[in-house]
């Protein structure tokens, strides 16, 4: 019993390994790369979750306008004159912004880095985040501790 | 003794074959208690035995280790995957999805690497191919007559009922059943007197499950991969074939839009599907999540009715996920993170996936992975069709229903995510068929050096 390997014609073996030093060469250099492309992104949608929390002010704003909950993170909305949803921040259990919306313009342009919280640059207080929820009759069940 | 254990491996094998499919099935099903997450781990359970079971029938065949076109590229593809947990947002989930994908192409190469010099051994993996997808359809008509509330999708006001048989939904065991309906042609083509019966038994129980189910994407891929096996098998007879086909699928295709969509939208579990309000400050359901784009407004009926050539909304879901890719367009967000990576904001689409497998495997592994992935799925097809012409009767039969099955497979890639997902129901089939392929193209390479 064995196995058999069915022989390559003379030259053959060296195009083979020389495939497959480029396959592994060029996997290698994948990991840099793709650790490289994750931190860009992080660095992009942080910046743009930051500007939608500077548009915001304070978190304790009269343009409060509402809540949106989830699994994994809550959503404060606030309104800018008649558009109601204008501006949306989604906060994590640790207080990591993890989506930010503006919708000011009638479209929504959102930042998101809900699929890779841990990369996030942008924080908030999340105890105020349950001060605030629990203002609008969101039951503490509901609420991450702070 | 090496021969009996050969025949007793090969039997083996055909039964593990049907159990990995079933049990796959099964766990995607809304059956309980097979989908419960107690019994996930019996899917890794069947795809190590097949796989275990496929290399012991190669050592005691002592069968040649031919390069099988397609498998290097499958190899580097795989090696992505896996390496991608390195930068991937979830690497449990990267690693766990990775080494599931890696332990199904093992399993079907080494199948594949057993029939290189066996078309025989290929027909046998064909047959039970298609006796899984068969007693899966007839658990989904003991659950119509069982349980006709979990087997049928009632009515909406944009579309009529549609048929899940054991599925979770409509499109899920309709795309394993277009992958093997190849096989139930060739089936009906090879055999005689009451098997033949039997073999159209087969196809009609499999074509009436296709087109009870309203899939449209299912439906074109069983056309595409019919008429390629077909016209691959009778090549003297293609245009009647062309004619044939065609009109049946406009047949099948009006059948479908027999069911009327309701009067009034059906109301389901009423004390489990909806989100409660928690306020009046609670703008859920004024503002849905997941229909950020294209939302008519609550309680607003949107009007459209679904189709032969609407999209389900998939167009717009595509062209998120594709800005999504570019955010990381080289390497991707690593294997086996689409469903946490692609987020649905469309009112029109309802899925976790992106349900493209092509830009699915953008948004996992980048640019490159799909570049492999298409150079994966291309080779064998290449492979086969430039040395089609060299097989002999039987091998040429069944290569023809294999590139039936892997063309079904890649049409059914388009409107559906499922190529890289292990746990969905047609994608062990597709892997499977796609090396048998191979393995049948370097056959005609090995007889002709003969």
């Amino acid at each position: 019993m064995g196995l058999r390997v069915r022989g390559h014609r003379r030259g053959g073996g060296t195009l083979v390994r020389r495939i497959v030093l480029v396959a592994v060469v060029v996997l290698v250099a994948l990991v840099p790369i793709g650790a490289w492309e994750r931190g860009r992104r992080a660095d992009h949608e942080s910046a743009g979750m930051r500007s939608v929390l500077e548009e915001v002010g304070p978190l304790d704003s009269s343009e409060l306008r509402g809540f949106r909950i989830f699994a994994n993170f809550e959503c404060l909305v606030y309104e800018r004159g008649r558009n109601h949803f204008a501006l949306e921040l989604c906060v994590d259990d640790r207080g990591r912004v993890v989506e930010a919306i503006d919708r000011r313009d009638g479209t929504a342009e959102v930042w998101s880095l809900r699929d890779d919280p841990s990369e996030s640059e942008v924080v908030v207080d999340r105890g105020e985040v349950n001060r605030l929820l629990r203002r609008m009759n969101v039951p503490d069940e509901y609420l991450p501790d702070a | 003794m090496t021969s009996r254990l050969r025949v007793q491996l090969e039997g083996a094998i055909q039964v593990a074959v049907v159990g990995l499919i079933v049990v796959i099935a099964l766990v995607a099903s809304h059956m309980q208690p097979w989908n419960f997450p107690a019994f996930h781990p019996m899917r890794a359970f069947a795809l190590i035995e097949l796989a275990a079971l496929a290399v012991a029938y190669l050592v005691v065949t002592r069968a040649r280790l031919s390069p099988l076109p397609g498998a290097a590229v499958t190899a580097t593809f795989t090696l992505n995957a896996l390496l991608s947990a390195a930068w991937s947002s979830n690497a449990s989930v990267t690693t766990d999805r990775a080494l599931g994908f890696a332990g199904l192409v093992l399993a079907a190469a080494a199948l594949a690497l057993g029939a290189v010099d066996r078309p025989r051994v290929a027909a046998q993996l064909m047959l039970a191919l298609l006796a899984a997808t068969t007693l899966i359809a007839i658990l989904g008509l003991v659950e119509l007559w069982r349980a006709y509330d979990q087997a049928v999708l009632p009515a909406t006001k944009q579309q009529g009922a549609r048929y899940n048989g054991i599925g979770q939904n409509p499109n899920q065991i309709p795309m394993l059943i277009a992958l093997t309906l190849p096989f139930a042609l060739w089936f009906l083509r090879e055999s005689r007197g009451r098997l033949r019966a039997v073999a159209l038994a087969v196809v009609l129980l499999l074509a009436g499950s296709l087109v009870a189910s309203s899939s449209r994407g299912a439906l074109v891929a069983a056309f595409a991969g019919c008429v390629v096996y077909l016209v691959a098998a009778v090549p003297h007879r293609w245009k009647a074939i062309l004619a044939g086909g065609t009109a049946l699928f406009l047949v099948a295709a009006a059948l479908t839009q027999l069911p009327q969509p309701a009067a009034e939208n059906p109301d389901l579990y009423p004390e489990f599907g909806r989100t409660p309000s928690l306020g009046p400050k609670d703008i859920y359901s004024q503002l849905p999540l997941e229909s950020e784009f294209g939302f008519p407004g609550e309680n607003v009926d949107p009007g459209k009715t679904r189709t032969l050539f609407s999209a389900s909304g998939r167009l717009q879901a595509w062209e998120s996920a594709v800005d999504q890719g570019l955010e990381r367009p080289i390497a991707g967000f690593g294997f086996g993170t689409e469903d946490e990576t692609f987020v649905d904001r469309s009112y029109g689409f309802v899925s976790d996936a992106v349900e493209n497998s092509f830009i699915g495997v953008f948004l996992q592994l980048g640019a490159l992975g799909v570049a492999l992935l298409v150079a994966a799925l291309a080779l064998p097809l290449a492979a086969w069709w430039r040395v089609r012409p060299r097989l002999d009767p039987e091998a040429g039969e069944v290569a023809a229903a294999c590139a039936g099955a892997v063309v079904a497979g890649v049409v059914l890639a388009v409107p559906q995510s499922y190529l890289t997902s292990v746990g969905s129901p047609p994608t062990a089939a597709f892997w499977i068929s796609f090396f048998l392929l191979a393995a049948l193209a370097v056959r005609s390479r090995s007889v002709a050096q003969a």
